[in-house]
């Protein structure tokens, strides 16, 4: 089974949208001794990532370069006390982000904010409606794939 | 009687261009992104008709490898791409035939030209902040009314509007334009919107605001009436509609409305909810209660309550399949169920197609009628 991203964009002048894959994959392991959760890569394949619209989802992959740029990855992740951090790369671009974690039934939920533009992604636009240079991401990791190590 | 019956069948079942609410099942909660209008009804904009041509339109009609780039760039005014920012022709008809009272003794079949209108809109401005949009209808003839001497209007401003927005979230709006109230429906005679004089022709003279950020959307208008219409007659009042957009895949509102003529006052209030059930379907609820009240005389006042129920299931893209019941029941007692189950198709872009059959019961203390089931088939275009 694999693991979820779900983003939430903002449309200008009004009005959102939902971009959702459940193809991320990566292992995921917990360290008993030091109480954390660690991985080494999470990946998901860019046109995996899905609107609910064809032609949003063209132009969206086609914004996230996804030609060039086949996947979207977060390294080197490693979360205690539901307080993670990790490396992002989006259009070939990485940053490293600090994250909440919060938890439910199933999964784990990384929720955090990105700025596209600091990723060296042009803004996007279509027919007047254009999308908020700021995007809500979550990850959603599957509790019964942390194997204990 | 046979003139009263076709008035009603036309306010019962016909229904107004391009106010397709249940569009939220594609996690669209304000109208103000595919409609100039920001309330919703009206022309759609250039990202409204892509999204028609594009997630809302079957490809039955398409070369397999047609690209959904191609489709969307021949959304614009006859299925061309608009060359420049600023003019925005368009035109729209609708027609129905309609079977009442099947199976019945009375059983008959008519053909209605229920709409025909011709649309502009002008936009100024960087980044368009500024928009004027007219509509002039066409409203042919009744057939009842063929052989009656009573002179009939065959032209008439659906609305004529000017829309400033400074900043996106909000918007500055003034002219002749529905009011702002509830769920607005393609169905302008639901119960919802005839009940509370927000039907085809209720559009009045006024000065709206439109708000919107993430999490709500606030409507609010002060309106004079429509200035064609006699002076005592006119509505002068205000109306407001808040939405808390609880996902970006529903929203919860409530609306309020109070006006006022020389002869009656007219107050109304609703909560609605519109949420996605599944890809590309909805669910629409609306409640609500009006009150009209005889200015000279208090006491000669009619409460009358109301509920409609949508839900549109997306079949497959450009077939729907849809149920409908509404629901009103005056101070007296009587009450009326309607509903009905129904296909609305998009076969290809600017196209569309409607096949419903509703049953009608009034119920009394005393007495309910017998079912009524009627036929309606409707063919909308736009240019």
């Amino acid at each position: 089974m694999a693991h979820e991203v779900h983003i939430l964009g903002r449309l200008l002048p009004v009005g959102s949208f939902e971009i959702n894959s459940d193809k991320l994959y990566g292992d995921f392991v917990l360290l008993k001794d030091k109480g954390t959760i660690n991985s080494k890569k999470l990946s998901v394949r860019t046109t995996s990532l899905e609107t609910g619209i064809q032609l949003r989802d063209e132009h969206l992959h086609k914004y996230l370069n996804a030609n060039k740029h086949p996947r979207i990855f977060i390294k080197d992740v490693i979360i205690k006390n539901f307080k993670g951090s990790g490396n992002l790369t989006i259009n070939g671009v990485s940053k490293k982000l600090s994250f909440q974690v919060t938890s439910d039934k199933t999964h784990y939920l990384a929720k955090f904010t990105l700025i596209p533009s600091q990723f060296k992604l042009q803004p996007a636009s279509f027919m007047g409606v254009s999308v908020e240079d700021n995007i809500e991401l979550t990850i959603k990791v599957l509790k019964q794939e942390i194997l204990p190590k | 009687m046979k003139k009263l019956t076709v008035l009603l069948f036309i306010s019962i079942f016909s229904s107004s261009a391009w106010a397709y609410p249940h569009f939220v099942g594609f996690g669209y909660t304000s109208c103000a992104t595919c409609h100039y209008n920001p309330f919703g009804n009206g022309p759609l904009n250039d990202y409204g008709r892509a999204l028609s041509a594009t997630a809302v339109s079957a490809k039955w009609f398409y070369y397999d490898k047609e690209s959904e780039e191609n489709i969307a760039n021949n959304s614009g005014f006859f299925g061309t791409k608009p060359q420049q920012t600023w003019f925005r022709p368009s035109f729209d008809y609708r027609g129905m035939v309609m079977k009442r009272s099947l199976g019945q003794d009375s059983e008959d079949t008519e053909m209605i030209n229920m709409q025909a209108d011709a649309n502009l809109v002008l936009k100024f401005g960087e980044g368009n902040k500024f928009f004027v949009s007219g509509t002039i209808g066409y409203a042919p003839e009744p057939q009842s009314l063929a052989n009656s001497t009573e002179e009939v209007d065959k032209y008439r401003s659906r609305e004529h509007y000017m829309g400033y927005r400074p900043i996106p979230s909000l918007g500055i709006y003034a002219g002749l334009m529905d009011k702002v109230f509830g769920i607005r429906i393609a169905e302008h005679s639901a119960y919802s919107r005839s009940i509370n004089n927000l039907s085809q022709n209720d559009q009045s003279h006024g000065l709206q605001l439109h708000y919107a950020n993430p999490t709500v959307e606030i409507g609010a208008g002060y309106f004079v009436g429509n200035m064609v219409q006699d002076a005592d007659i006119r509505q002068k009042g205000f109306s407001t509609k808040i939405d808390y957009i609880v996902s970006h895949k529903s929203s919860l509102g409530v609306s309020y409305l109070n006006s006022q003529s020389e002869f009656l006052k007219n107050y109304a209030a609703a909560i609605h909810y519109m949420g996605t059930v599944g890809k590309g379907s909805s669910v629409l609820l609306e409640m609500g209660q009006n009150v009209k009240t005889a200015v000279l005389d208090s006491t000669d006042e009619t409460k009358t309550v109301y509920g409609l129920g949508q839900n549109y299931i997306r079949a497959s893209r450009g077939f729907y399949l849809l149920n409908s019941i509404e629901y009103m029941k005056e101070q007296t007692g009587e009450y009326r169920l309607r509903f009905g189950p129904g296909i609305q198709i998009f076969p290809l872009q600017r196209w569309e197609a409607r096949f419903e059959i509703y049953n009608t019961r009034n119920f009394s203390d005393e007495s309910s009628t017998k079912d009524t089931w009627d036929l309606l088939m409707q063919i909308h275009t736009w240019f």
